[in-house]
């Protein structure tokens, strides 16, 4: 894979309805949203202004949660967010795969890792916009040093991840209109050098009841607008049994639930208005359970 | 952006092998533009070659880079001799920054025992130069102007 194809999206966003539909499908605590979006306006606004040295702002933000707890599309719906406070109300989102950097060649992964970050981001932002990079799953490139297995190729895996601290202490000083977002499941497995780097390490938590509950209505009221008759079931008694029992579920299962559900009779594949309390409590049922198993084969 | 790019000459290539690296390293970041050609760059640097191979196998570029400047791109290509040829990490990936460029210098080094030949050569293409390059515009880019609107960011806090 090329350096360049490790970039797999870079668009200029506004503030349109559809960008902004994807952080507001993610139902987090107020503060949680508030806290990504200031840090990245407290940076843009910082950095070009006061000296690295007195700031140590890198512009880089951490989300680290459970999986399915909506830090991607927290990270893709940042620009949106951020675009009603540029001047130009467009910012520019490059969203970065970290996993084809890495080679199993000696030395490359290395370069890899520099190549993108120092060179070609810089490049694709150069005419000085403001610009959120997203490293999805960045446990791939910062991988602890110290937790690096012998079994693997640990010179490698210091160079790779030096060259990310390079890249990040690089463009700190001389692009402060670049603001990295990171996403991790597993921030044990994060070098400790690429985590005091961050500006903020920010729980993207799993649901309480209540988002649990708001997230299975919010699907289903989605389904409505195809299937009119949901709307009553959406807002009925069984939903919140549902959400009372999906308690330990991420966003993304209990949102699979409602589908879930559909799938368990053929009448309801048909006909989804035909969905009742114990489809659903069972969807959440079975979906506990694989939690469960899950959670024992980790 | 000041990049740089180091390619391995003897005793790993030699000097026609490795300035060929380097024609190669050019004319595929050039290709980038959407207005220049990978083939103009060709010519340029075959125009080159005979003061380039002998760059080379003098050690000069290991010393005194060759530097492309087209766009954003300003690159400093330098060879690796020796020992440490061996073992050198060659990037020989397009330099980015070219996208844009709408016209292209390749400035060649022209140290004293070869000053000569250095210029008979930049004579032979519009491209090529012997002249020092311009200084790398290396600073921040987002300098223009304040990246985040301090009204907009007052009327929020005011509607709450």
């Amino acid at each position: 894979m090329k350096v360049q194809e490790c970039i797999v999206s870079d668009e200029v966003v506004r503030g349109t309805p559809e960008e902004l539909a994807l952080w507001e499908a993610i139902v987090v605590p107020p503060e949680v949203k508030e806290r990504i979006r200031n840090t990245s306006l407290l940076a843009l606004m910082l950095r070009p202004q006061v000296p690295f040295v007195v700031t140590a702002l890198h512009g880089l933000s951490i989300l680290y949660g459970p999986p399915g707890t909506g830090k991607t599309t927290l990270a893709r719906g940042l620009p949106a967010q951020l675009a009603p406070f540029v001047p130009s109300r467009e910012v520019r989102r490059i969203e970065v795969n970290p996993h084809g950097l890495m080679s199993a060649e000696h030395g490359q992964s290395q370069q890899r890792v520099g190549e993108l970050l120092a060179e070609h981001v810089p490049a694709l932002a150069a005419d000085g916009k403001p610009t959120v990079v997203i490293l999805d799953e960045v446990e791939s490139m910062a991988v602890a040093r110290s937790e690096a297995s012998l079994a693997a190729n640990p010179a490698d895996v210091h160079r790779a991840t030096d060259a990310v601290l390079t890249a990040l202490d690089d463009n700190a000083r001389r692009h402060p209109h670049l603001f990295f977002v990171a996403t991790s499941n597993f921030t044990t497995a994060l070098d400790r050098a690429f985590l005091s780097r961050s500006d903020a390490a920010i729980l993207v938590p799993v649901p309480t009841p209540a988002a649990l509950r708001e997230i299975i209505a919010s699907t289903l009221l989605a389904l409505a607008e195809s299937f009119p008759g949901l709307r009553e079931f959406a807002n009925s008694p069984a939903v919140d049994r549902a959400a009372a029992m999906a308690t330990g579920l991420d966003g993304r299962r209990a949102r699979k639930v409602v589908f879930e559900a559909l799938s368990r009779r053929l009448e309801t594949v048909l006909d989804p208005t035909r969905l009742t309390g114990e489809d659903l409590a069972a969807a959440v049922t079975d979906a506990i359970e694989a939690n469960r198993v899950g959670a024992e084969g980790a | 952006m000041l990049r740089y790019r180091a390619v391995a000459a003897a005793p790993v290539r030699s000097a026609s092998a490795t300035w060929q690296i380097i024609t190669d390293l050019v004319a595929d970041t050039i290709a980038a533009s959407g207005t220049l050609t990978r083939s103009d760059a060709m010519e340029a640097m075959a125009a080159a070659a005979p003061a380039g191979r002998m760059l080379v196998a003098g050690g000069h570029l290991d010393r005194h880079p060759l530097t492309l400047v087209a766009g954003l791109v300003h690159c400093e290509i330098t060879t690796v001799s020796g020992t440490a040829a061996l073992t050198t990490e060659e990037n020989l990936n397009p330099i980015p920054g070219a996208a844009d460029a709408t016209t292209y210098t390749i400035y060649l080094p022209a140290p004293v025992p070869l000053a000569a030949v250095v210029a008979e050569a930049a004579d032979g293409h519009p491209r090529l130069s012997d002249a020092r390059p311009p200084a790398a515009d290396d600073k921040k880019t987002a300098g223009a102007g304040p990246l985040i609107d301090m009204n907009a960011v007052r009327k929020a806090v005011a509607g709450g």
